[in-house]
């Protein structure tokens, strides 16, 4: 869906109109909320306690949830990587056994890419997106609930395995057959495949419920090319996840049966073929890459805009660069197949698909860097870290290109050049741009500034700790270092570059920590924070910090790309004040607009809290749990009482809409 | 100032505040819908793939095992049941807009009992192809009783959708002019029926290819 | 602030341009910026292309970022337009030439890739199991083990399968990787162009020991090579000492002959490597031991010490009876 007409961006933007605020209130906000506040107040009120804490259907609480839970598994999976650091930092060391380390690095790259990347970025999607594009909740509240309970199940399924010392140890690309049941018996990779499974159901639920929200309930005048960038982004990478997941749960499956069910999928003796399972993970696997960098370039496209103080250069680009990127990530799976003895024409083809890919990056990298130089810079700390992501993507992005010269491709591949190479791209690319996010929505998610000397410590520290860890790999792998083996012999030449990533990796593990500190010590003691602290360009930034359970008082009309910075969009919370079609205080409502345009279309009843979803993830979670111990029948009756907790569910919709 | 102009020539965004008098476009439960058959569609183009993936990779015949291709007279009228069953829910779709209830209610209990014959007729064909064919014999039979399993297991899930749809408007809770929730299964029913149209082309069609 | 950082990272890129000269120096690295083959030199030559080109984006991707952090901190106003022209030429025009130059060079390196300068006179068949390489050569009876002998300068064709997983064989200094995939026969080719001992790696991983899965591939004259040659294609010599003699019987006496083949005598087992004449190679358990009369002594007696979770069980041998095998063992050369 491109845009439909030229986004209109205000022709002067240092002409940045900031309401008059009383003790960090916005003008607008404070009127629109002493109209109607009181009654919305108590219709958006969720239960108090233990009650609430179960029930709640309330994207900000849940995509709190999804940030905290998320961030909880990326310091568990960064444990196992200092451990593993710890093994490498000599040669020859004995500190871990190899079993233990197989199942550390399988976990760790299975933990970070698919229980920590990908959730956080849906914990920023949760939180942010209904408040960017004005609306009161996601499409589907107690959906919502579910992915983010299944989520959390799904997850301590998976860690559950390695205090039980049965954690994967196929790889995080588990390939067959060195993962069917005749090389590695035992429950480790039934908890990979089921796992995978269970938080598919989490992940493809969630992106559906992302793609209807933004598509359906747009504050009224946010047609498609005035949507925010990083709405362009969480849209994008939904997309790609409706249509990148399946062919990941169909190997899984497949696996799964061939392990338990001796199906013959993948074993090359009785017709089935290895080289299935990559084609099959890698077209998940590709696209995958994206949809964790997609929603981190779109965080970024928030964050350097604000800072520069005018709005992004070349919008219409960077929407077509965002949509191109989710289309090719489809078609260039291949390369990560380079070395398996494809034919010539193949590789040409795959090559070519991946030197495509990274046109859209150069657009999008181009537009930051323009923005930067006719801007006017705010040093904050989530800028330090947006400079820093623009650095570090950069290097992952070079090296991507080398891959597309095949025999160079295969001369590296699967060795510590690729390993550099892809925590440029997914730490440089990801966590960096997560970081500036986090710290520039921070006072909006916890209603607290944080410390500015302190971020730049923080910013210090990680980013030098990150550099030091990931740059000497590249030389490790052109001087002959594979990857994935857990220890090596002296005088290979090696030793040097492992213990510079190893002193790299716990500088950005102390650097992390200190970013933890600074956070607690926020929400401890952190200043209180206003609602616009940035002086940013999009909605969220109209409501309070926290946001009320509401959002907004009065959905407003959006007037631009840029509606705190047109100077109408804010008044218009305050001339809809009195409008009933716009405060909807009779009853848990908001507004449903059209696709494109985003006129308005209906007034939607919005479910109140139950704990249904939580009911029905135990219920998943136990269905699991007997397919890992082999209890087919138990699996069966559990997935019947499902389906009867579903039907519950959806028996009793909020609202029956003649359609 | 963007301005989208409507077929009519009026200008529809300067002021977008006002409510239609009716709800109109559609409805966040239709789009859900629309994703799930996508997210669905993208899982068969997988199976689906990986059949002809793992017939073409192997040089031998297909079926593996001499003469043991598939029967067809069974499927064939399963599948064809199960596409008629689009009719009635077609019926459906239009009487559930109506006032009065009867059709609507009659027409669903006629599509629902086309998918349940389709379960039964595929429980049939295969204690048929048993045991020539077994799931654990070869990549073949892994293949035909899981995307046959897959595709039969998505039709019980919509005979499901359309019993609650029976009972609903028993309850007079849809119908009568009440059709949203009617559309929405219906769009997932016709889904099974095109699927059925490429399981069997793929399954067992193909074999004699 | 980012002063620092950027000139660390200057620092580090001029480590890399530094680190291929260290590497030459030093001969133990499997150094695949040192090469010493056709395929490695075309690899090694693509690099340093792409690195010089690289360099110059990272380069200028970071003065553009960090310049603004510097100067533009203290404007008034603001610069309006929206930049369409400067991204369609720095984003999409610039890039997008570089870009076609890589392509260009990427298919002419698979096309100088796909076949040998002169067809190849020799084939040797390698076989990955976990976690040892098994060498055949063809037209010859010799069987050996994660070592490849292959003659200087000429090319070599390469029939590359697996017993078991997938493997993936590479020599960094010779030749890029190439998967062992199980029912199918990767054919490719080598060729070293320096006389010499060169360290080879497993490269996918394969389970427990992928670790210590390794090679050598030893390039010799001509002559050398069809010596070596003729002497592997030889059964086993006849033990010479009393020592010897009790080490064979106690050889074909004990488990040893099931899983291992000694030419010449009755020890026949195709699980492990071939044994004929393993007193010869540099390196033991692929490469993770020296092979000399002590370390062989540790391996034979409990190999899951060196290498834990390989499939040789410790051998219950009495302190002479183990003497007597490895003095044996060490004779074969």
């Amino acid at each position: 869906m491109p845009p439909t007409t030229q986004p209109t961006q205000p022709t002067t933007p240092d002409a940045r109109p900031r309401t008059s605020s009383l003790r960090g209130v916005l003008a607008e906000r404070a009127s629109a909320e002493a109209a109607v506040g009181e009654k919305l107040d108590e219709l958006w009120e969720e239960e108090p306690g233990l009650i609430g804490f179960i029930t709640t259907v309330n994207h900000k609480r849940i995509g709190r949830r999804y940030l905290v839970t998320a961030s909880f598994f990326f310091l568990l999976a960064g444990v196992n990587a200092l451990i593993m650091r710890a093994q490498l930092g000599s040669p020859d060391n004995k500190l871990v056994d190899p079993e233990l380390y197989n199942q550390l690095f399988s976990l760790h790259g299975t933990a970070m890419i698919f229980f920590f990347a990908t959730p956080m970025n849906s914990g920023f999607g949760n939180f942010v997106v209904p408040l960017m594009i004005g609306t009161r909740d996601m499409a589907f509240p107690r959906l919502n609930a579910l992915s983010y309970w299944i989520f959390l199940f799904s997850g301590l399924f998976m860690f559950s395995s390695l205090p039980l010392g049965l954690a994967p140890d196929g790889g995080w690309f588990a390939y067959v057959p060195l993962t069917g049941d005749k090389y590695l018996p035992g429950l480790n990779l039934d908890f990979y495949t089921l796992g995978l499974l269970f938080l598919a159901v989490s992940s493809t639920v969630g992106a559906i419920n992302l793609i209807v929200t933004i598509i359906k309930m747009r504050a009224p005048g946010m047609s498609l090319n005035r949507m925010p960038l990083f709405v362009w982004a969480i849209l994008t990478q939904s997309f790609m996840l409706v249509f990148a997941l399946p062919p990941l749960d169909t190997a899984n499956a497949m696996l799964f049966m061939d392990r338990r069910f001796h199906t013959r999928f993948f074993v090359p003796s009785d017709g089935g073929d290895a080289i299935l399972w990559q084609h099959l993970f890698w077209l998940f696997g590709h696209p995958d890459v994206y949809i964790i960098v997609l929603p981190a370039m779109g965080m970024i496209s928030s964050v350097i805009p604000t800072f520069s103080g005018r709005p992004i250069l070349a919008y219409p680009f960077v929407v077509l660069a965002t949509i191109a990127t989710g289309i090719i990530s489809f078609g260039v799976w291949v390369h990560h197949m380079f070395a398996v003895g494809l034919s010539d024409v193949s590789l040409s083809f795959f090559a070519a698909a991946t030197l495509t890919i990274s046109l859209p990056a150069g657009i999008q990298m181009f537009a930051w860097l323009g923005t930067l130089w006719r801007g006017r810079i705010v040093l904050s700390t989530a800028m330090l870290y947006a400079v820093g992501f623009l650095v570090a993507f950069t290097l992952g992005g070079v090296t991507g290109v080398m891959f597309a010269v095949v025999p160079f491709d295969q001369q590296v591949t699967d060795s510590y050049f690729v390993v550099a190479h892809f925590h440029y791209v997914l730490f440089g690319g990801a966590v960096l741009p997560i970081l500036a996010g986090l710290f520039y929505w921070w006072p909006k998610i916890t209603g607290r500034m944080t410390n500015a000397r302190a971020g730049l410590w923080s910013f210090g520290l990680v980013f030098g700790g990150f550099n030091l860890t990931f740059f000497p790999m590249h030389i490790a792998g052109l001087l002959g270092m594979p990857r994935r083996i857990y220890t090596y012999q002296p005088g290979l030449g090696w030793t040097v570059w492992n213990v510079l990533s190893t002193v790299g990796a716990f500088v950005l593990a102390a650097g992390l920590l200190l970013t933890l500190g600074l956070f607690v010590h926020s929400l401890v003691r952190g200043e209180r924070a206003p609602d616009d602290p940035w002086g940013a360009n999009t909605l969220e930034w109209a409501t309070g910090s926290p946001p009320k359970d509401y959002n907004f008082p009065v959905i407003p009309t959006v007037h631009s790309g840029n509606p705190l910075w047109d100077g109408r969009t804010l008044p218009s919370m305050v001339e809809h004040r009195h409008d009933p079609g716009r405060t909807l205080t009779e009853e848990h409502k908001t507004l449903r607009t059209s696709e494109l345009d985003s006129r308005v279309e209906a007034v939607m009843t919005m479910p109140e809290e139950t704990a249904l979803p939580l009911l029905v993830a135990v219920l998943l979670t136990s269905m699991f749990v007997a397919l890992l111990v082999s209890a087919y029948v138990a699996a069966g009756i559990i997935a019947g009482f499902m389906a009867v907790a579903v039907t519950w569910w959806l028996w009793h919709r909020p609202e029956v809409e003649p359609g | 100032m963007t301005t989208v102009t409507t077929p009519a020539g009026r200008e529809s965004q300067r002021e977008p505040a006002g409510l239609p008098e009716a709800p109109v476009g559609h409805t966040t439960g239709w789009w859900a819908m629309v994703l799930f058959i996508c997210t669905e569609s993208a899982t068969f183009a997988a199976a689906l793939a990986s059949y002809f993936y793992l017939r073409f990779i192997g040089s031998g015949p297909w079926p593996p095992v001499a003469d043991s291709r598939p029967s067809l007279l069974v499927p064939s009228v399963g599948t064809a049941v199960l596409v008629l069953g689009c009719v009635p829910m077609g019926i459906a779709v239009r009487a559930a807009r109506r006032p009065g209830r009867l059709l609507a209610w009659v027409s669903l209990v006629v599509t629902m009992l086309t998918g349940v014959a389709f379960v039964v007729l595929q429980i049939v064909d295969y204690r048929g192809e048993w045991p020539d064919s077994t799931l654990s014999k070869d990549a073949y039979g892994s293949l035909f009783y899981s995307i046959t399993g897959l595709h039969g297991l998505h039709v019980a899930v919509g005979v499901l959708m359309v019993a609650v749809l029976v009972a609903s408007t028993s309850l007079r809770r849809i119908g009568g002019g009440e059709a949203g929730p009617v559309r929405i299964v219906a769009m997932y029913w016709y889904f099974l029926a095109v699927l059925a149209l490429a399981v069997y082309g793929t399954v067992y069609i193909s074999p004699y290819l | 602030m980012l002063a620092p950082k950027q000139r660390r990272l200057l620092m580090a890129l001029g480590c890399v341009l530094t680190s291929g000269v260290v590497a030459g120096c030093d001969r133990s690295t499997p150094s695949a910026l040192d090469p010493s083959g056709p395929k490695s030199d075309l690899v090694a030559t693509s690099w340093w292309i792409l690195f010089s080109v690289a360099a110059a984006v990272c380069i200028l991707v970071t003065v553009l970022a960090v310049v603004p952090m510097l100067l533009r901190r203290r404007r008034r106003q603001v610069k309006g337009g929206d930049g369409k022209r400067f991204v369609m030429i720095c984003g999409i025009i610039l890039p997008g030439l570089v870009l076609m130059a890589t392509f260009a060079l990427s298919v002419t390196d698979i096309a100088t890739d796909a076949s040998p300068p002169r067809p190849s006179r020799m084939t040797i068949d390698v076989i990955g199991h976990r976690w040892w390489w098994e060498v055949r050569y063809q037209g010859s009876a010799a069987v050996t083990a994660n070592e490849i002998h292959v003659p200087v300068g000429t090319p070599v064709q390469l029939r590359l399968q697996t017993a078991d997983v997938i493997h993936s064989f590479w020599v960094p200094e010779v030749m890029p990787k190439m998967d062992l995939l199980p029912k199918r026969v990767n054919e490719t080719w080598l060729s070293v162009s320096r006389p010499g001992t060169y360290r080879g790696q497993c490269a996918e991983y394969c389970g427990l020991q992928h670790a210590h899965m390794a090679f050598l591939v030893v390039a010799q004259p001509r002559a050398d090579f069809d010596t070596w040659l003729g002497r592997q294609a030889q059964d086993a010599p006849q033990p010479t000492t009393a020592e010897a003699q009790r080490g064979l019987s106690v050889l074909t006496q004990s488990s040893c002959a099931t899983c291992h083949t000694v030419r010449g005598t009755s020890a026949t087992g195709d699980i492990g490597p071939d044994l004929t004449h393993v007193g010869g190679r540099q390196r033991l358990a692929a490469g993770a031991i020296p092979n000399d009369f002590g370390h062989m002594s540790g391996w034979v007696a409990n190999s899951q010490t060196v290498k834990p979770g390989n499939i040789m069980p410790p051998q219950h041998l009495s302190p002479e009876d183990l003497r007597a095998v490895v003095t044996y063992l060490q004779g074969l050369g």
